[in-house]
């Protein structure tokens, strides 16, 4: 299903398929697109170029794309990339914590202990979605972007690594950690709220 | 040794790799039998399921969904067709 993402596919969609095939299978994904672009950006403006200019390289590439597999994810990496390359650099967001340091800090023996930070069901049911949708935004990039892709997009693994261009492998342990920095900052939120 | 301080076994890392797997639909038959059977006698991994599964509950529930603009759609639409 998700072959389209990764292996060169080529076809000779006639110009009115193009339009079709763009129609029916990129144009359904624009909202959560630009969702995932502002995630990213936290910019209105930068939002709406990058999915624009993800929308624009889809159609360029659609002759890699094999109709009836799996769009999403290839628009996803499209767009992923696109961030990468070109917005990254130019962002206003001021520099995050660069995620190779963030991941060696947490790369080490970190499984039991992380896990042992609590977050009780009393000390969050409260808790307003801003604080959540802060405490995600706070998040290096590529840690918010797991979480991102998989809970609130629901992509599999599989399809997050092909997305990412990383291993399986490390789809779960960037997820593993980035579901920790949650935590922490949420359980922090809630002492200082006056919970637990 | 054991590593776990409720039930005394030495699967607790085992445990929360798999835990995450079942919460992300990614543990395969013999994993989730595995686990569904070891929280019955293990409180530790019982709570650690039920913190995690929380936390997913709260993002996918809470979390802000940007609206998109409304012209958006129409501006791509028209690129593609000049």
């Amino acid at each position: 299903m998700t072959q389209a993402i990764d292996t060169p596919v080529r076809n000779s969609y006639s110009e009115s398929k193009k339009v079709q095939v763009f129609e029916n299978e990129f144009m359904p994904h624009v909202d959560s697109m630009y969702n995932f672009a502002y995630k990213l950006t936290f910019d209105e403006d930068e939002a709406k170029d990058l999915v624009q200019d993800t929308y624009m390289k889809a159609f360029r590439f659609i002759n890699s794309f094999l109709e009836g597999t799996n769009a999403k994810a290839w628009l996803y990496r499209i767009l992923k990339n696109s961030f990468i390359n070109d917005y990254r650099k130019k962002s206003k967001q001021p520099s995050k914590v660069d995620y190779q340091e963030v991941e060696q800090y947490y790369n080490s023996e970190d499984t039991v202990s992380d896990a042992t930070v609590d977050l009780r069901v009393e000390s969050t049911k409260d808790m307003i979605g801003d604080e959540i949708t802060n405490a995600l935004n706070s998040l290096a990039v590529d840690f918010r972007t797991v979480i991102i892709l998989c809970d609130l997009e629901g992509f599999t693994y599989e399809e997050m690594a092909k997305i990412l261009d990383i291993p399986i492998g490390t789809v779960r342990s960037r997820l593993h950690r980035a579901r920790n920095l949650m935590r922490e900052k949420l359980t922090t939120y809630a002492h200082s709220m006056g919970y637990n | 040794m054991s590593d776990c301080l409720d039930c005394r076994c030495n699967d607790f890392e085992k445990c929360l790799t798999i835990l995450n797997l079942i919460l992300d639909n990614e543990a395969t038959e013999e994993q989730t039998t595995f686990f569904n059977e070891h929280i019955e006698k293990c409180k530790i991994c019982f709570a650690h399921f039920n913190i995690e599964r929380q936390l997913r509950q709260l993002i996918r529930s809470k979390i802000s969904h940007e609206p998109i603009p409304p012209d958006l759609a129409a501006q791509i639409r028209s690129r593609i067709i000049s």
